[in-house]
């Protein structure tokens, strides 16, 4: 790329995954969220979610964002739920039945996050789960400045990849386990309304 | 001198082995058992460290409860003292910048040693988590340390199961947006 991505303060580039479509060749970009509960770990000041966006790469030398995918901190109550909170990585599967009509991140304590992309100008979020904390979650701790403020039960939603059924698998890192998720409600119609034709996707 | 200070120490085990809870106690060996009679009742110990003066400490991690973890200290083959280690008391000992043996001899073997560290150029060092109960329900002690193997955080945490359950955290939440 000659110009960098128009992304904001000390977010980075965590995956990157292209989108082929006929008309536009797209890049969803999620950067990885490394504090925890929303706070600077050496200074305990707030700090800004890291998130994902959406890039028109037809033209791979002069990329254009099109649009910011973020989750909100309330309803939730996610800074003040234990762990991170914020974006980490996108599903890297190139085939039926979401490419290119879905991007679907993992998204820590705020669980798996589905966005239409079908505008890639104007992402519709569709979906979400959130796993609960079990017997098996590590706790995560916030510190700051070496000092020690709290440890709580917090999901951290690290990784989801799909399958060719549909299944969505999300995989914890602070050790709750794995889940295997379908889609339902406006999540799934999504899919269905577009049926398996995929007439926009080059491949 | 040496004699006084052995003395010293077998008297404050036996008092911890005295004020320290106890699962339950028709489950334990007797005192005065041989290491024969202690292994046929217990089982292979997690693991036998040596303690002053030719003694042996037996440790049986999670044995017989989950939430337990025993010292059995021996002398002269005989079973003389048995402490439950996984406690307040016990805990309040583990501080920042401890090494990992010292931690190790303080509570025992983990219930669990994880790594969340997917990243080689992280400074994430292993978390160690002790599972015991108390009045309150059963907790985990959760021990961070760094690369240099030395606590940075140590927690008592609440178990999911005992201590959020009906308060609607360990219930997963989704939603396909339906009113969109």
């Amino acid at each position: 790329m000659d110009s960098e991505p128009n992304s904001p303060g000390d977010q980075g580039g965590h995956t990157s995954f292209p989108i082929y479509k006929k008309r536009q060749d797209l890049l969803l970009v999620t950067s990885e969220e490394g504090v925890n509960e929303c706070t600077d770990s050496t200074t305990g000041a707030d700090s800004p979610d890291h998130i994902a966006w959406l890039y028109d790469i037809s033209n791979e030398k002069k990329p254009t964002q099109l649009s910011v995918l973020t989750v909100p901190r309330n309803p939730g109550d996610f800074c003040h739920k234990g762990g991170r909170f914020g974006a980490h990585a996108s599903s890297e599967s190139f085939y039926r039945p979401y490419y290119g009509k879905l991007a679907i991140i993992s998204w820590f304590n705020a669980g798996v996050r589905v966005w239409d992309i079908r505008d890639p100008s104007d992402p519709v979020p569709v979906a979400y789960f959130i796993p609960a904390p079990n017997e098996n979650t590590i706790a995560n701790c916030l510190v700051v400045n070496g000092k020690q403020i709290d440890c709580k039960n917090a999901i951290q939603t690290n990784n989801v990849e799909l399958d060719d059924r549909g299944f969505i698998y999300i995989a914890d890192r602070a050790g709750t386990g794995m889940h295997i998720l379908r889609l339902t409600g406006k999540a799934k119609e999504v899919v269905v309304e577009d049926g398996d034709r995929n007439d926009d996707l080059d491949r | 001198m040496r004699a006084g200070v052995k003395t010293t120490w077998l008297a404050l085990l036996s008092a911890l082995a005295i004020v320290l809870p106890r699962a339950d106690a028709g489950e334990l060996p007797k005192l005065g058992s041989s290491a024969a009679e202690v292994r046929g009742e217990m089982g292979v110990p997690t693991a036998i460290r040596p303690a002053p003066g030719k003694n042996q400490v037996w440790e049986y991690a999670g044995k017989p409860s989950p939430y337990e973890t025993y010292f059995l200290l021996f002398s002269k083959g005989r079973l003389i003292t048995i402490r439950q280690v996984i406690s307040d008391l016990t805990f309040a000992q583990v501080k920042v910048g401890m090494t990992e043996p010292r931690v190790r001899a303080v509570l025992g073997t983990p219930w669990r040693i994880t790594n969340v560290n997917d990243d080689a150029d992280e400074d994430i060092g292993d978390v160690w988590e002790y599972r015991s109960r108390d009045a309150g329900g059963t907790y985990k002690l959760h021990i961070e340390f760094d690369l240099q193997r030395r606590v940075v955080v140590a927690a008592k945490v609440a178990d999911v199961a005992a201590g959020e359950a009906g308060k609607g955290l360990a219930t997963p939440t989704a939603s396909s947006f339906p009113d969109r």
